[in-house]
């Protein structure tokens, strides 16, 4: 029926169903996620916000595949992560998913070139694409700092990196912690506007972690968090804009 | 990889010099060491075999090391060896170690000498005449800065340098046989007989000829002279094994220490790594490839070190056979390799296990 009237559904990238996730801390068990159902469409713009300790950053870590959960699925294009081989969860998280770090996390040994061309060499299995690296510090403003280590980058300019890192291979979702969270307002302004556009111009899906409401405001959707648990969706723009069209 | 590999050495040049100066002394150890004690052992063979004999016989207790003999043998053996059916010659040789100049001489007998040794030549001078005369061969001589007529003090007494001969023939010193079996107390006594055999007649025949006759006795063919030294000289093997085990142990533990520091040191970073997708086995490649550059700079500065020790050991000691071959540079390469690999494998298995949160967590 919507194909007939010119409109496409996109497709549900991530699809999270009654996740758990319980720590142990020596004999404590301390539970972190407790039934978190969501999901997220194809070139949405997903921003989940609450307060520390509420468990976003372990829901970001889950997707990420860099945790596997205690109960409950998610799914990945439709491949379950927490099912599968550790071996098998690395794959998804090298062909798929792109992070994005409070504390940037590049690589202090090496240059801001060769940061974005060990991504794509991980992803490639070796192999790179000549001059990609060039063309997105150049489109990132930063092709006179190619060559720079990080320590020679300001905290700006090396989150800017750290998104062409996570972008390069054209992953299918984008997850950011807290990625405005070591910049001053300017450069935190510079960096939400570059998501934005990443979203907007080239589709891309993005799950971002944030305390900043000005960063929450930037993302299609909010998901709000509180004690391991998502109270509700403060705004669904991106449905919203959906039924609308329908 | 191996930018990343080439950043992580260059970030900590102080540790990677510390790492390579260790394996390099671990390469070092084992070839100066093994130059110099197989290179003792080589040396002595050629010598030997510089002779000339076929065979070697010896009392049934003695040892391939000549030095550990004693005269035990009479000389007039020497005419029951020449009656054996292919025997061309046979000459007796006294062997006596000179334990303050840390050297073997022979007496020797310079007429049946001649018969079985067919390559003695002199640089200067020649064969001795007197009984306080001795021949002494050419690094001998150019470490002594000695020539013909010099005197020599040997066993307390006074001999002239009769000639120098060119090296490789029996003994650096070679005196009368009937002089020095007088200076050690055993007259008319020989520590062992080379044998020439006739070359028409097939060398396993004459010696199962001299086995049936003199069957009390040991006889010894000079071609597997080598072989049977390596096996018989005492701890060879067991010094061989040691020191290949030193050289192991100090790459496998150098190299484990440094590959520990430095993933602990690089915790977050493999943390990244791990968020970017990388595998275990790629963790495990990228330390296990870092040890391996680390071992292959120790093994060629210690190819470098050895020849600096080599060569300044020689210059201080002319006399000290020393003999390095290829099986042992490789051995010593193959060694350091070996050991600092197995000492890289805990730290790299440890990485690539690491919890990527925990990792990208630390600080």
């Amino acid at each position: 029926m919507s194909e007939m009237i010119g409109i496409t559904r996109k497709k549900d990238v991530v699809v999270v169903e009654d996740l758990q996730m319980v720590y142990r801390v020596g004999k404590v068990e301390v539970p972190a996620l407790r039934g978190v159902d969501f999901s997220v469409k194809e070139g949405e713009f997903v921003a989940v916000i609450g307060p520390s300790g509420c468990g976003k950053s372990t829901l970001l870590h889950l997707i990420g595949g860099l945790l596997k959960p205690t109960s409950g699925r998610i799914l990945i294009e439709g491949v379950s992560i927490g099912s599968v081989r550790d071996a098998k969860r690395t794959e998804i998280r090298r062909q798929k998913m792109g992070f994005v770090f409070q504390s940037f996390n590049l690589l202090s040994t090496l240059s801001a070139k060769d940061n974005i061309r060990l991504a794509e060499r991980l992803h490639g299995n070796g192999h790179y694409e000549d001059g990609s690296a060039q063309q997105i510090l150049k489109l990132l403003g930063l092709e006179n700092k190619m060559q720079h280590k990080p320590w020679e980058l300001s905290g700006g300019e090396q989150q800017r990196v750290a998104i062409a890192r996570a972008v390069i291979n054209r992953p299918a979702i984008l997850l950011a912690d807290e990625p405005t969270g070591s910049l001053d307002s300017e450069n935190s302004r510079m960096v939400l506007n570059m998501l934005r556009d990443l979203n907007s111009v080239h589709g891309q899906t993005i799950i971002i972690i944030t305390h900043d409401p000005e960063a929450a405001s930037t993302a299609d959707r909010v998901i709000e968090m509180r004690d391991g648990k998502i109270l509700n969706r403060v705004q669904n723009m991106f449905y919203a804009m959906e039924e609308t069209r329908s | 990889m191996f930018k990343l590999i080439l950043s992580n050495l260059r970030q900590r040049p102080t540790r990677t010099f510390v790492s390579v100066i260790a394996v390099a002394l671990g390469v070092a150890l084992l070839l100066v060491s093994m130059g110099l004690s197989y290179g003792q052992l080589v040396d002595t063979v050629q010598r030997a075999q510089g002779i000339g004999g076929d065979f070697i016989l010896q009392s049934s207790d003695a040892s391939v090391i000549f030095a550990l003999n004693s005269g035990t043998i009479p000389v007039r053996v020497l005419k029951v060896i020449e009656e054996v059916e292919g025997v061309e010659a046979a000459t007796p040789i006294l062997a006596k170690f000179l334990g303050d100049q840390f050297h073997i001489v022979f007496g020797i007998d310079p007429e049946s000498f001649g018969r079985v040794n067919r390559s003695l030549s002199f640089v200067e001078g020649g064969r001795f005449s007197e009984p306080r005369e001795v021949i002494i061969d050419t690094i001998y001589a150019n470490s002594k800065k000695m020539k013909a007529q010099d005197p020599l003090q040997i066993l307390g007494h006074e001999f002239t340098v009769a000639g120098v001969f060119r090296q490789g023939i029996g003994a650096r010193v070679l005196l009368p046989l009937t002089t020095l079996q007088e200076l050690n107390g055993t007259p008319d006594k020989a520590t062992m007989f080379f044998i020439r055999a006739k070359e028409e007649v097939p060398l396993e025949q004459v010696y199962d000829s001299l086995k049936e006759r003199f069957e009390n006795y040991k006889i010894t063919k000079a071609a597997e002279l080598q072989e049977i030294m390596m096996d018989n000289t005492p701890v060879f093997k067991e010094f061989v094994t040691a020191m290949v085990f030193i050289s192991v142990t100090i790459s496998f533990l150098i190299v484990l220490l440094a590959m520990y520091s430095t993933i602990t040191e690089r915790t977050r970073e493999i943390g990244i790594l791990k968020s970017l997708g990388a595998s275990k086995g790629y963790i495990v490649r990228l330390i296990l490839n870092e040890s391996l550059l680390i071992c292959v700079a120790g093994v060629g500065l210690g190819f470098i070190a050895t020849f600096v020790a080599i060569e300044f050991l020689v210059a201080a000691f002319p006399t000290l056979p020393v003999a390095i071959t290829p099986f042992w540079r490789v051995t010593a390469a193959v060694m350091a390799v070996t050991g600092g690999t197995l000492g890289a494998l805990y730290p790299a298995v440890k990485a690539a296990g690491m919890d990527p949160v925990k990792a990208l967590g630390y600080e």
